[in-house]
């Protein structure tokens, strides 16, 4: 599966924009301002119904106009076109082959995508919610009862939080029918993300050592109370301190992910290069991962490739990506010249673009 | 959205209040009324405030009726052994035009929600339970939407309903049904997939 052909209108900066890309690397070259990266947000949104960026969609319309319409059409042995139209103040619309998506949830998973941003360094520097948006990220494009099972589980946790603030304590029996639900999937929810990352850490570590050559030693490690205790236990144990705080304090909501390297948490002992690497490591499992589940090779979407990889993690990520391995590629980059260099070699077709 | 009128701009608010209807679709409905008699406005007008001022809910079930009970209680060729408990009128109209179901309703008007403030006590339970003193009543189907809300609802109900001889039992339910994965979409991957980065422009 690979985009064929993109179109977008209104979309961020962009007034109009139409390419037709290669079955390989596609190199987006131009200054800072002029659109790389929403270029790649814009071929994301089409696989994932959603900015990487913005959750809401008005600020995606460019400024001065009322709609945007994105369209990509896909070849994977016939061709495939989907659409997505927001007005602003409306609802977007989002087709394929010209009919009418009824749901969302339902094109979601259809194209996957893995997008690789500097911004993801967020992922460890920022709050455990970026981690387990990653995990949300991941299990969402390969399975949609998870997405449902989400769903519920954050409605149900707003109803039981504004039931532990009730001003005269609350009252547990009204509570039960919320944690009957809240337990059936959390149970859920804690079982897929477990097993996401018993086969992302394997994976991600084969590709930390290609990149850096070797040496580090790294690890993923999944971290939840539902790991060690049954969710029922926790809830009736936690019923003390959940009604004294007035909001709920165990479940999956409360879950994270720990990034070791050489046994330690990578944020306070990873060099910048390291960090990085370990980043991209991560997403790399995550674009085998959903290659191995949705039988399709994702879209891979590298946003400013060339910053801050020293040559040599630069150049074995390079030739990685170059020999074929992630099917379609998008690398964003400043300087052209630099790109050019790097791709020499390069076993799969290149097309540059100008932007 | 600057109106050349403060009439209009009056009117185009209150229409824009409807669900689903933005400034843009009321200026549109407002510019079909100035296009027509202004008879038709009057007559769309009075409608409105005659249905709001004379419509009654049913003693009985809770739907919508011009007397004091509808004539889906009042008609005496219904299954009056079967009552189905539906979230509001809707549902009634809904399930009135598959026409597989000949039985009674009980209109809760909501589901229990604790982020609106509703809980069992706020929806039209006690009534439900009146009706099944008199022992006429040997089914009640649950027929509750298809998200946590609805499934809270059911808890509830049929917790209490267990105290009568009644067979209890709801309505198959898919995926399709519900309006859960509307939800899942729109907020839950709203925040799930995206949202990082504050807006700047
Ligand atoms: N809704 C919008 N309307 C107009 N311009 C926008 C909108 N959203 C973002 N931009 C502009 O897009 C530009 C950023 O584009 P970006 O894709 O980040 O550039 P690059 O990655 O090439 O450096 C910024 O100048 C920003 O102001
Ligand atoms: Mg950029
Ligand atoms: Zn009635």
């Amino acid at each position: 599966m690979y985009l064929k052909q993109l179109t977008l209108r209104n979309y961020r900066n962009h007034v109009e924009f139409k390419a037709n890309f290669a079955e390989g690397v596609n190199v987006i070259t131009g200054k800072n301002g002029t659109g790389k990266t929403n270029m790649l947000d814009a071929i994301y949104y089409l696989s994932v119904c959603r900015s990487y960026f913005i959750a809401i969609d008005q600020p995606l319309v460019r400024q001065g106009e009322d709609f945007f319409f994105l369209e990509g059409v896909y070849f994977n042995m016939v061709e495939t076109k989907v659409d997505c139209t927001m007005r602003a103040g409306g609802r977007k619309v989002f087709k394929l082959n010209n009919n009418v998506y009824p749901t969302l949830a339902e094109h979601i998973g259809s194209i996957p995508v893995v997008i690789v941003t500097p911004l993801d360094i967020a992922l460890i520097y920022e709050g455990s919610e970026e981690r387990r948006r990653f995990l949300d990220i991941a299990l969402s494009q390969t399975d949609r009862e998870y997405l449902l099972a989400l769903s519920s589980y954050k409605r149900c946790l707003e109803h039981r939080n504004s039931l532990l603030r009730n001003p005269n304590g609350p009252e547990w029996e009204d509570i039960v029918p919320w944690d009957v639900q809240l337990v059936q999937h959390g149970k859920y929810i804690h079982q897929k993300r477990n097993e996401l990352i018993k086969k992302l850490s394997k994976t991600c570590t084969e590709i930390y050592q290609q990149i850096s050559g070797g040496g580090d030693e790294i690890g993923l490690e999944y971290i939840s109370q539902l790991n060690q205790q049954d969710f029922e236990n926790l809830l009736e144990k936690g019923k003390y301190v959940d009604s004294s705080s007035g909001r709920s304090n165990f479940g999956i909501h409360k879950d994270d992910l720990n990034f070791h390297l050489g046994g330690q948490n990578i944020r306070r002992f990873g060099s910048q290069g390291q960090q990085k690497t370990y980043i991209f490591s991560l997403k790399l499992a995550l674009f085998k991962y959903l290659k191995t589940e949705t039988k399709k090779a994702p879209i891979l979407l590298l946003d400013d490739l060339f910053e801050k990889l020293d040559s040599s993690r630069l150049s074995n990520l390079v030739s990685m990506v170059s020999r074929g391995e992630f099917g379609q590629v998008f690398i964003t980059d400043t300087d052209r010249k630099r790109t050019e260099a790097s791709l020499k070699g390069c076993l799969v077709d290149v097309q540059f673009f100008e932007l | 959205m600057n109106l050349p009128s403060l009439l209009l701009e009056e009117a185009v608010n209150e229409l824009s209040k409807f669900p689903g209807i933005g400034k843009k679709s009321a200026l549109r409905m407002v510019l079909h009324l100035l296009k027509n008699n202004p008879e038709d406005s009057d007559k769309l007008g009075q409608a409105i405030i005659k249905m709001r001022n004379n419509i009654r809910f049913c003693q009985t079930c809770g739907n919508v009726s011009d007397h004091e009970e509808c004539n889906i209680c009042t008609n005496q060729l219904r299954n009056r052994q079967t009552l189905c408990v539906v979230e509001d009128l809707r549902d009634v109209m809904a399930i009135e035009n598959t026409g597989q179901f000949g039985g009674l309703y009980h209109v809760l008007g909501g589901v229990v929600s604790p982020i609106d403030g509703i809980g069992p006590d706020k929806l039209n339970i006690e009534s439900l339970f009146a009706r099944l003193t008199s022992g006429e009543i040997t089914e009640v189907v649950m027929a509750l939407p298809a998200t946590v809300e609805g499934d809270t609802t059911m808890f509830f109900l049929s917790k209490r309903l267990s105290d009568y001889p009644v067979r209890i039992s709801t309505i198959s339910r898919g995926i399709a049904v519900g309006g859960s994965l509307e939800y899942a979409d729109e907020i839950t991957l709203g925040r799930a997939m995206s949202g990082r980065v504050p807006y700047e422009v």
